[in-house]
């Protein structure tokens, strides 16, 4: 059964249930409406980015749902991100932070996993300026303070 | 356009301490959001290297055994400190988790500034091959508990002490929060375990290993269990010097009588299996067992029936008189398990005393009679389909190509698998092995998970046969010198 979502910008999609389902959100939405073929509003995504957000879930229909595993040590959550997902993030920076809002609004947890990875990603092994100029970010410190927080954290620089 | 804070926390997990202090220093909103993260666990354990030990001198304890020079003038500058006292007085509020070590000159600076921690880790110096007696700085300790008496974590490892109960009233006294207490690699005596149990209500996980407690139950029970029940549900005995005597002492089994542990973790691994039955028979309920010793024979199975029907996990990889029959009864019996260990026998131990004996033969009949074994797991295997983990080491892999296709078919039948393991694994597949080609037959060798067993097409049926499957592990053993040789004699 199709479920219809509406976004922002009220743009109607058509997706499968399944599909859908993969949002926790819409998930239980769908349980407490029960049948119905009323369109689910869903006012903090845009269409770009639910067009986005749905290509996800289309891809990933069929995994199996994440079960939080008490066995597993989160020291060894892996770093690497799946070469579809990979490439499903190579977007600009605005989108990438979009996608990350509205996998945490509609409660992907994969997806929101694989965005704060790919940040993750850009600021690995960077200087503090390289991270600058990677998110278009001003320096608001002044050289003093800069100097007094670096001073404060070399400890951490050669671990 | 930016992110919530809990999202930026979120992505700061996923960077080491290096990027974190990056991050700190971009602008002022991402110091605040990454600061919390750089200071949220810290490791104090490592001094700068070029500079001297003269922080080694242990401070000062009232144990008289203690010696009595301890230079009260050693200053704690903040050369010998990585991170600066200043540093850490300005970010206290926000450290969880803390590694120290015993002697450590923090021990005595912090207790004043930090007050809201979680886990504490407690070591001697790294690199040093002996612990060293009394060098705990136990007033600072004990400052500093008294200070963070929300902790919930503690672990002391390689810590050496003779006062041991002294430490662990201490730990009783003010950390009424904790749920986990773990002792490893340490040299403690009078560890009183029955008061450590009543005095810390909220204890759920207690594991003493590898270590050499000694007289582990300095005060014995006076009587049954009184107030409430406590919430401990985890209990391990690790590989401890005593252990076997311990473990066999009527005060230990009044001990487990009185207190239901749902999980109990043996790891000793010489363990009589007059003890092990002796354990079992005391232990009021379990649903969780994990007996990697030596000690699980015919008494303790008779023992462990009583828990049949509640077992959710039961680990019984190093048993060295775990026979097939019993392998099949656990598998046929028990309806609520879904993780399971069996090993076969010590085939080491076993060459061992074969070599020594001199009767090859005996070998090769114990060897026909593992090779029987995968089958006979796998006839059970229809009554547990529920099976989430499955373990098998020490095995010989069947010769005969049919004995492989029925053993596979078997295991098939475990649809609901979420991990395979197999380990020691022998494989004779170059004298006997029909068809090197199919890859149903001739597992892979390796580690992989699900995202691996996709990929590559010799294992990727293996997620198609079980869909849940996220892990398989094959490790073989080669003592190839050793199988041929009985091979040619026979």
């Amino acid at each position: 059964m199709p479920v219809t979502l509406t976004s922002l910008d009220n743009q109607e999609f058509k997706v499968d249930k399944e599909v859908a389902e993969r949002s926790i959100l819409i998930k239980n939405m769908i349980e407490d409406v029960g049948e119905s073929d009323a369109p689910i509003p869903l006012p903090n995504v845009s269409a770009a980015v639910l067009t986005k957000v749905i290509e996800y879930c289309e891809h990933h229909r069929n995994d199996p749902v994440q079960v939080q595993d008490e066995t597993d040590d989160p020291r060894k959550r892996s770093n690497d991100i799946e070469e579809w997902d990979m490439k499903f993030m190579q977007v600009d920076q605005e989108m990438l932070f979009e996608i990350i809002l509205a996998a945490n609004y509609l409660d992907i947890k994969p997806l929101l996993d694989v965005g704060c990875k790919t940040v993750a990603n850009i600021i690995k092994g960077k200087t503090p300026e390289e991270i600058r100029k990677a998110f278009n970010i001003v320096n608001d410190f002044t050289p003093e303070e800069e100097a007094q927080i670096k001073k404060e954290n070399e400890w951490a620089e050669d671990r | 356009m930016n992110l919530p804070a809990e999202i930026w926390w979120e992505i700061a997990r996923d960077i080491s301490l290096k990027d974190k202090a990056s991050s700190v220093l971009v602008c002022k909103s991402w110091n605040q959001i990454f600061i919390t993260q750089l200071y949220q666990a810290i490791d104090l354990r490592h001094q700068k290297r070029d500079q001297g030990k003269k922080e080694e001198t242990p401070l000062q304890d009232d144990s008289p055994v203690m010696s009595a020079t301890t230079d009260s003038n050693s200053s704690t500058s903040d050369e010998t400190m990585p991170v600066s006292m200043a540093t850490i007085r300005k970010y206290s509020h926000l450290i969880r988790e803390l590694k120290l070590c015993v002697a450590s000159p923090y021990l005595r600076e912090l207790p004043r500034s930090v007050n809201s921690l979680l886990r504490l880790h407690l070591e001697s110096p790294p690199g040093e091959k002996d612990v060293v007696y009394d060098s705990l700085d136990r007033k600072g300790l004990a400052r500093l508990l008294s200070y963070n008496q929300k902790i919930q974590h503690i672990t002391f490892n390689r810590l050496a002490y003779r006062g041991a109960h002294k430490l662990f009233y201490q730990v009783s006294a003010f950390c009424q929060r904790l749920q986990t207490l773990e002792v490893t690699d340490s040299f403690l005596r009078f560890v009183d375990l029955p008061s450590i149990i009543q005095k810390n209500p909220n204890l759920n996980r207690l594991a003493f290993s590898n270590g050499y407690e000694r007289y582990c139950l300095y005060t014995p029970i006076p009587k049954p269990w009184q107030g409430p029940l406590p919430r401990l549900s985890a209990l391990t005995f690790g590989r401890t010097s005593r252990t076997v005597r311990t473990l066999t002492s009527s005060q230990v089994n009044s001990l487990l009588h009185s207190i239901p542990v749902a999980q109990l973790k043996v790891t000793e691994r010489h363990i009589s299996e007059r003890a092990m039955t002796k354990i079992l028979d005391s232990l009021p309920m379990a649903t969780k067992l994990n007996l990697n010793c030596s000690g699980f024979g015919t008494q303790s199975m008779s023992a462990l029936g009583r828990f049949f029907n509640s077992l959710t996990t039961l680990d019984l990889t190093r048993s060295i008189r775990l026979m097939n029959w019993m392998n099949e009864v656990i598998l046929a019996a028990c309806p609520q398990l879904v993780d399971l260990g069996i090993s076969d026998l010590d085939l080491d131990g076993l060459f061992e005393v074969e070599r020594r004996e001199g009767k090859e033969a005996a070998v090769v009949t114990v060897m026909k009679h593992l090779n029987i074994n995968i089958d006979n797991v796998s006839l059970y295997s229809w009554a547990c389909v529920g099976l989430q983990r499955f373990r098998v080491t020490s095995l010989v892999w069947p010769m005969t190509l049919d004995r492989q296709m029925l053993a596979v078919s078997h295991l098939l039948a475990l649809k609901r698998l979420k991990h395979l393991q197999f380990e020691e694994v022998t494989l004779l597949r170059n004298r006997y092995c029909g068809s090197e080609s199919d890859p149903k037959i001739c597992w892979k060798e390796g580690d992989f998970g699900r995202r691996k067993l996709d990929q590559d097409s010799e294992t990727k049926w293996m997620t198609e046969a079980w869909p849940d499957l996220r892990s398989f592990r094959m490790m073989t053993k080669s003592f190839s010198t050793v199988t041929s040789h009985i091979l040619d004699s026979t």
